[in-house]
């Protein structure tokens, strides 16, 4: 189950009016409230270690997962990657080379997203976990800042 | 002319002897010999996947697939030039590695003076020119996660969003290469009109390993001068070797051609031209992807 499960649930409850709605699939339980009283942060409440991404990992060792709290906008699932350095941005190892990754490419750790390159140092920014890319920014060829955001990616 | 006549294959590099020259310092502390790699810098990679730690040097006498920038080839030929690679781990901000570039193209400028008495300029930032044909030429590779901010970034570089990704610890391999004895006509057609080795160029030595160990002193000090951000002292070393100062240059710079004469050259501030109206632009460095040397009017 994944956030895009959860928006789901969320999108049922919302077209048929629910306050609350209690999910389970494959021995995984969500329920979901609607009202003040369940407006917890749920960072808070999963502990600081378990990051949005991971709300309901697969793999997850709870047993009952927590509540989500409310209907509000689900909090973005989305990980910014940054240039570490300004730079150029290439999408490719070679201007006539195919582009390491696409726009819904699932990826593995360690996976090569692109280069940034200053003054001859060629920087290749390399996946961290698995994820799959939502956004590449940059267009090839374009400046970069440090700091700047080079690719969205959903955590898996 | 140390090496013999042309054609006969030069004395291979004996490791050993060069680990001797090199005892005591930071880069050149172990010595990786092979007669044949694809790439010397894929050795060094090799190494540090493995955990390899900083100054280890990597050394072939031919590469099979030596690499440029941006995957074109380099031209390596069995025993005619120095090809090596050496792994760092500078321990620096990633925005401060691009000086790293300068280190190397300096130690491979006064290592040709040096050694080979002749007069190496760089073409900006990684080239070595005797005249207008380059013969030595450095690439640098870094390999790592970017910064990683957003609610759910995880890792170390998410703890404070905007701040410095992580960098200790983190490998760059210096690849460098030197063209020393081929003929002119033992480049590929592509390169002869571009390319030139120290015995083509006149040079007064050409023996391998008083080069091999001349430029790794050299990149010892200005890899130390990187390390302390010592601008004051690379800043003129810079312009002393510059190929490119007073040149007229077209950058290409964020997308956008530049033409002018090149007034001044720092190692990252940037490139300022003086324009044919007389005013100064300046093309910031890191995002100069391209220079072209333009004819002398």
């Amino acid at each position: 189950m994944d956030l895009e499960e959860i928006e789901r649930l969320v999108k049922i409850m919302n077209d048929n009016q629910l306050s609350e709605l209690e999910y389970e699939d494959q021995g995984r339980k969500v329920r979901l409230r609607k009202g003040s009283d369940a407006a917890v942060n749920p960072l808070a409440l999963m502990g600081a270690s378990v990051m949005p991404g991971q709300l309901l990992p697969a793999s997850s060792a709870h047993p009952t997962p927590p509540s989500v709290a409310g209907a509000a906008p689900v909090p973005s699932d989305l990980i910014d990657i940054t240039s570490p350095l300004v730079g150029t941005f290439y999408r490719s190892a070679r201007p006539d080379a195919k582009p390491f990754v696409q726009v819904g490419e699932e990826l593995l750790l360690d996976r090569v997203l692109c280069i940034v390159e200053a003054m001859k140092v060629m920087n290749e920014i390399k996946t961290e976990f698995d994820c799959v890319v939502r956004e590449i920014l940059p267009k090839n060829g374009d400046p970069v800042e440090f700091g700047q955001v080079l690719f969205r990616v959903k955590k898996k | 002319m140390a090496d013999g006549s042309s054609g006969a294959l030069p004395r291979p590099l004996d490791p050993d002897a060069l680990a001797r020259a090199l005892a005591g310092q930071r880069l050149g502390r172990r010595i990786v010999y092979r007669a044949s790699a694809t790439s010397t810098s894929d050795l060094a990679w090799e190494a540090a996947a493995l955990g390899e730690g900083e100054g280890a040097v990597y050394v072939a006498e031919e590469q099979t697939a030596g690499r440029g920038r941006l995957g074109r080839a380099w031209h390596s030929a069995p025993g005619r030039g120095l090809w090596l690679s050496v792994l760092l781990r500078p321990g620096i901000e990633p925005v401060r590695w691009p000086l790293l570039t300068v280190a190397a193209a300096l130690a491979a400028a006064e290592t040709i003076e040096a050694v080979a008495g002749l007069p190496a300029r760089i073409r900006w930032p990684n080239d070595v020119l005797l005249g207008e044909r380059k013969v030595a030429g450095v690439l640098a590779e870094a390999r790592g996660p970017g910064g990683a901010t957003g609610a759910a970034a995880t890792g170390p570089s998410a703890a404070a969003p905007g701040a410095a990704p992580a960098a200790a610890g983190a490998a760059v391999v210096l690849g460098i290469g030197v063209n020393v004895s081929q003929e002119i006509g033992e480049f590929p057609d592509e390169l002869r009109p571009l390319a030139t080795s120290l015995r083509a160029a006149g040079a007064r030595r050409t023996d391998r390993a008083a080069l091999f160990v001349t430029l790794l002193r050299a990149l010892d000090a200005r890899y130390a001068q990187v390390r302390a951000d010592d601008r004051r002292t690379l800043a003129p070393a810079w312009r002393r070797y510059s190929g490119i100062l007073g040149r007229r240059v077209r950058l290409l710079v964020a997308g956008a051609e530049l033409d002018g004469e090149v007034a001044d050259v720092e190692p990252v501030d940037g490139i300022p031209l003086r324009r044919r109206d007389g005013t100064l632009k300046t093309g910031r460095a890191e995002h100069v992807s391209r220079l072209l040397l333009q004819s002398p009017e």
